[in-house]
């Protein structure tokens, strides 16, 4: 019996799970778990499929992160969710501030608050249980329990640089960490995204972080050269190969090889029409030349929609060098979809495949590296993350 | 005066026995205009029971159709009416129900571009909205127009009603300054609601309009009912007015309307920097004019260095009385547009407010108008007073 | 003393609308709240003793805005939150 491929799907309404048992051709389509929160992320443990963990809010309520060691049929919550340290003060100005929705400032200092628990990601494979969540406002959080309890990451929550790196304002999803990547070579050499704030990186296990964006375009800054500020949308580390690192920025696509620390814009090879604007980016698991991106409208005021109503998918088998449209089973016209940065994943299938969720609720997938597309679920809330899990 | 007729008077016998209505009462009922925003399911028996009770220009707010759904507790419209327009419909049945009385038909979406004027036509305003982004348009449309706005919201076996915005009392911004981000909250179609609490909530609704047109007992003002149908309670919270509320506090932010659905669309796409904070950063508003930004320090040096520059203060005059910058030109973004003629296009113009927001709505009327020299000072007189000169009082 | 219970948060209660706890303030009634049902006092509290922004506390039926509001035992407690259905 072939295996079963699940592609699991957070949305702005809850979680759901997506089955095929027979080899990608059809799918079902589960009954929502948490129906009515919103479901930022939703991740299985490569390590140990059976945990899963799920970063969470609801309308009136604060932040959670939930966590499942059978599968996801049942759920628990965090007894420790993501919070920052208590800041001493921090309640006279709180009651002070009361009826008033701004952020609490003692003394000049922000008493932060996790707004929301936004990206995660799994651990080290020598770390079982491990797991790291990024918020908004940016901090980054570890779980050494399969998510049951979470602890600041100090080394970064409260780097020296941290204000700086943060000061730059909110995007209108919030200020967002994202896109944790840890090499899998070795467990403390670790990257991480804030849109804005730039690409940093940390080769002692998160103890200290550095900026991470020369060559990497900031056209909205006035100094283009800055160290940090630049807006990054999604980075990935090839599993293979991981000196290869790619990243969909507010400005552009880019690809770094190390040990250089500068980004090579490989966006500019995308057709001009199109331009190298979007959320996500996918990598080929078995080959770092190989990449796919989702493009959308970034022209004055930031649709982020489909160029001229087209969606379509890039790919490129060389490194950035060029790119190929990917477009056959997708709508020819008149669709404006919106692909958020987790909306877009791959399986470890042969061959490669790739999945995509729009904010409008479909989820496209195709089992043949991009060729051709058929959508497998419509109706769904807006969708915030894809990710896969495969069981036997 | 409107005098009752002969039927009138027939017809709202029981009403004219009550001593606390009687004639009088009923000739204001009759006078009164009461606008219904919303015929779903609060609106149903609010309409219903205010048409019957006599209220003499009934206008009911909606732009959807009847959907089968709807028939669980929208008891206006009948079975065979699925697929037909709600005011339509609504017009229909309340003009059967009372044929003495006047319904204005309104079929569009509750848009801040249409709120005020809508609303200016009416005495009395019942919100039997079904989403958080019309209900505080609503709201803030109640207060800027200064009429009184029946609330009542229900969901699962749960309702609430209260009196805003009414003889200097508190309104829903009061108790909740922002609404909850984009759809995030369960609506009736997602959480599911008890037909009949959308019947006891919206009566309520009409008895509390009826008795702020007559002036008589003590109206919800001040206080939020709640119902539980379970346990079968009500129970009331008490509302104080927030000095601090956004809409009808001592130093409102909000002044105009702005429909939330927009604020929240945006916010539901991350990744899109909106502002930065090096020195002559730019920002780019919700429309993506470029705007530039001057940081109260750099203010500061280029004030100091005798630069000749326009510092324009665009906040409301008890705001400015508390304290300005020295040598700013004040003209409330209100009165903008009819004093441009104060300004002079050439020079440099930096425009603050408390925090940045009406600057860089002044900034997009200047640059509307042909002016191009102009800064947004980053944080208004809030950053000033803080990095500048803390002497500065900031209301 | 008697706390009320919003439909959102009724997930940590066994569904339960009306709940008993203790405390002689505030904080600590919220503190007891939390050790009877984990995890609710977080998601109206956070992690600075901010009432977060569409969760209100009514003590005998008023507003509470300080948390070390002191309580003598017998107090009606709501917690509410804004409704937006009609």
């Amino acid at each position: 019996m072939a295996k079963t491929i699940t592609v699991l799907v957070g949305t702005r309404k809850g979680a759901f799970f997506l089955r095929s048992n027979d080899s990608r051709k059809t799918w079902q389509l589960s009954e929502p778990t948490y129906l009515g929160h919103i479901v930022y992320h939703l991740v299985a443990d490569p390590r140990d499929p059976k945990h899963l963990v799920m970063c969470t809010k609801a309308g009136h309520l604060g932040p959670t992160v939930y966590y499942s060691e059978d599968g996801g049929q049942s759920w628990s919550e965090s007894s420790t969710p993501p919070q920052f340290p208590k800041q001493q003060g921090a309640e006279e100005a709180k009651a002070a501030e009361a009826g008033e929705s701004k952020p609490n400032e003692k003394n000049g200092k922000k008493a932060r608050v996790v707004e929301s628990v936004f990206w995660l990601s799994p651990g080290h494979a020598s770390d079982p249980g491990t797991w790291y969540v990024g918020t908004n406002p940016p901090g980054i959080f570890v779980s050494k329990d399969h998510g049951k309890t979470w602890q600041p990451m100090t080394g970064f929550n409260e780097h020296p640089m941290y204000s700086k790196w943060t000061e730059m304002g909110e995007t209108p999803g919030g200020q967002l960490l994202h896109s944790i990547n840890i090499d899998p070579r070795d467990k403390n050499h670790i990257y991480c995204g804030i849109s804005v704030g730039g690409v940093f990186e940390s080769t002692d296990g998160g103890a200290d972080w550095k900026p991470l964006n020369k060559g990497c375009a900031a056209d909205f800054m006035p100094d283009e050269d800055a160290d940090f500020g630049h807006d990054p949308h999604c980075l990935v580390m090839h599993p293979k190969n991981p000196d290869r690192i790619y990243q969909q920025n507010h400005c552009g696509i880019y690809r770094m090889d190390r040990p250089s620390n500068e980004w090579i814009r490989i966006g500019k090879n995308m057709p001009k029409e199109i331009g190298d604007i979007g959320f996500p980016i996918v990598v080929d698991p078995n080959n770092a030349d190989k990449a796919w991106v989702f493009p959308m409208d970034g022209s004055d005021v930031w649709p982020r929609t489909s160029p001229g109503g087209k969606p379509a998918v890039y790919v490129t088998s060389n490194a950035g060098e060029s790119w190929e449209r990917q477009d056959k089973g997708l709508p020819p016209e008149k669709a404006y979809f919106t692909v958020k940065r987790q909306a877009m994943c791959g399986d470890a299938e042969q061959p490669f495949g790739l999945y995509f969720g729009t904010s409008q609720g479909e989820v496209w997938a195709s089992a043949d590296e991009g060729e051709n597309w058929s959508c497998i679920v419509r109706y769904l809330p807006e969708i915030f993350s894809l990710s896969i899990v495969a069981s036997d | 005066m409107d005098s009752l007729s002969r039927t009138e008077k027939i017809r709202y016998s029981r009403h004219l026995l009550l001593p606390e209505i009687g004639i009088a009462g009923q000739e204001k009922l009759k006078q009164a205009k009461v606008l219904i925003i919303g015929a779903g399911g609060l609106g149903s028996p609010s309409s219903l029971y205010l048409a019957a009770a006599g209220i003499g220009t009934l206008g009911i707010v909606d732009f959807d159709l009847i959907d089968a759904t709807n028939l669980q507790r929208q008891v206006l419209y009948d079975t065979d009416a699925v697929g037909k327009s709600k005011v339509q419909m609504a017009k229909e049945r309340l003009s059967r129900l009372n044929p003495e009385i006047t319904i204005r038909m309104h079929d569009q979406r509750f848009s801040a571009s249409t709120a005020k004027e809508l609303i200016a036509a009416y005495d009395i305003v019942i919100d039997g909205t079904d989403n958080f982004s019309t209900r505080y348009l609503v709201n803030d449309a109640c207060v800027l127009m200064n009429k009184p706005n029946v609330y009542g919201s229900i969901f699962r076996f749960e309702g609430q009603s209260s009196v805003f915005s009414y003889a200097g009392g508190p309104c829903y911004r009061c108790l909740f300054p922002e609404p909850p981000e984009g759809d995030a909250i369960p609506n009736c179609a997602e959480g599911g609601v008890l037909g009949v609490i959308a019947g006891i909530i919206g009566c309520i609704q009409a008895n509390e309009c009826i008795k702020i047109i007559c002036s008589i007992g003590k109206t919800l003002k001040g206080r939020l009912l709640l119902f539980d149908s379970l346990a079968m309670s009500f129970d009331e919270l008490k509302i104080d007015r927030n000095p601090k509320c956004p809409v009808c506090g001592n130093l409102p932010t909000i002044t105009e309307l702005r429909d939330q659905d927009e604020i929240c669309a945006s916010q539901n796409q991350p990744g899109a920097p909106t502002a930065t904070t090096n020195s002559n950063r730019v920002s780019t508003t919700k429309e993506s004019t470029v705007m530039k930004e001057i940081t109260a320090i750099e203010l500061k040096k280029e004030l100091s260095s005798g630069k000749e520059l326009v510092v324009l203060d665009v906040r409301t005059p008890p705001e400015v009385a508390l304290g300005r910058l020295e040598s700013c030109v004040h003209i409330p973004l209100q009165e903008l547009n009819q004093r441009l003629d104060e300004l002079d296009k050439e020079k440099d113009i930096v425009v603050y407010c408390k925090s940045g927001g009406r600057s860089r709505r002044a900034i997009e009327v200047l640059q509307n108008h042909g002016f191009k020299h102009l800064r947004n000072l980053t944080g208004g007189i809030t950053a000033w007073s803080f990095e500048v000169d803390p002497s500065i009082v900031v209301g | 003393m008697k706390i009320h219970i919003p439909s959102p948060l009724r997930s940590y209660t066994k569904n339960e609308s009306i709940v008993e706890s203790h405390g002689s303030s505030v904080r600590e009634l919220l503190q007891n709240l939390d050790h009877a049902y984990p995890g609710i006092r977080f998601r109206m509290i956070d992690e600075q003793d901010g009432i977060r922004q569409h969760i209100r506390i009514f003590v005998e039926r008023n507003q509470v805005t300080d948390l070390s509001m002191p309580l003598k035992g017998n107090e009606l407690v709501h917690i509410i939150c804004a409704l937006s259905g009609g």
